[in-house]
């Protein structure tokens, strides 16, 4: 199975995470890991029409971000007034 | 976003709890047993190995070129060679064909120097640039996306 997943934003932007990385989206898991359902989990491509390139590159900083404050690193994590609201109109698709 | 929660806490919380319920002979074996496991697996205890994945996981930089972004997962004393073999893993382009620029100085970096030394740190967005047919390097080349949102 392959380390990486690629995210691709509505403008074709890609975005290529660790898995574990992505696993962080509830959504994204089950799309990598259900067995036999998503076209996603055999090729790790996952595209996402309606997510702008901005937002999506903030939710993959915010997985790596998670990532590193599970491991005990407390940072915190910055987010720019106007993306507010299509960010949070994404975390709530991507269960994040 | 949801903060996560600071499970960590709640562990040794419950652990120390269940095993003092097991010392004075309830019968709570089985779930300490289960949460040892858990946090063993999830947070690296007893376990020497994944501490050490766990400092490997010290930063993330953001790797750019055309329209395409990676993501690499390095250590500040890990050296600009050691992040261009993580690439060539993902591209497929030899070490020596690839440049890294650090976009917010425009150095270009060097190879046997650490990321730390060259003042790589986390988040940081480094430019990759390849060798072209002719021997020389491409320009940095990161467009804009030009929309803000299309809908």
């Amino acid at each position: 199975m392959k380390e990486t997943v690629k995210l691709i934003s509505a403008e074709g932007f890609e975005f290529v995470i660790d898995r574990e990385a992505a696993m962080v989206s509830q959504t994204i898991r089950s799309m990598l890991t259900s067995p036999g359902g998503f076209s996603e989990s055999k090729d790790g491509v996952v595209t996402f029409p309606d997510i702008s390139t901005t937002v999506l590159e903030k939710i993959c900083q915010y997985f790596y971000w998670s990532l590193q404050y599970s491991r005990g690193k407390e940072t915190e994590f910055h987010i720019e007034p106007e993306l507010t609201l299509e960010l949070m109109m994404a975390a709530n698709y991507l269960h994040t | 976003m949801a903060h996560v929660p600071d499970i960590k806490l709640i562990r040794t919380d419950t652990t120390l709890d269940l095993s003092q319920k097991a010392e004075k002979g309830m019968d709570c074996t089985k779930p300490t047993l289960r949460i040892l496991t858990f946090s063993r697996e999830v947070f690296g205890i007893g376990s020497e190995g994944i501490v050490h994945h766990c400092l490997a996981m010290a930063m993330y930089i953001r790797v750019k070129r055309m329209k395409t972004t990676y993501f690499i997962q390095c250590d500040p004393t890990e050296t600009v060679l050691d992040v261009k073999q993580k690439m060539f893993a993902l591209i497929e382009q030899p070490v020596s064909n690839q440049r890294l620029i650090l976009m917010s100085t425009e150095e270009v970096l060097e190879d046997s120097k650490s990321l730390a030394e060259q003042k790589v740190e986390n988040d940081a967005v480094v430019a990759l640039t390849l060798r072209k047919d002719d021997n020389e390097f491409e320009d940095v080349n990161i467009p804009q996306p030009t929309d803000f949102s299309i809908s």
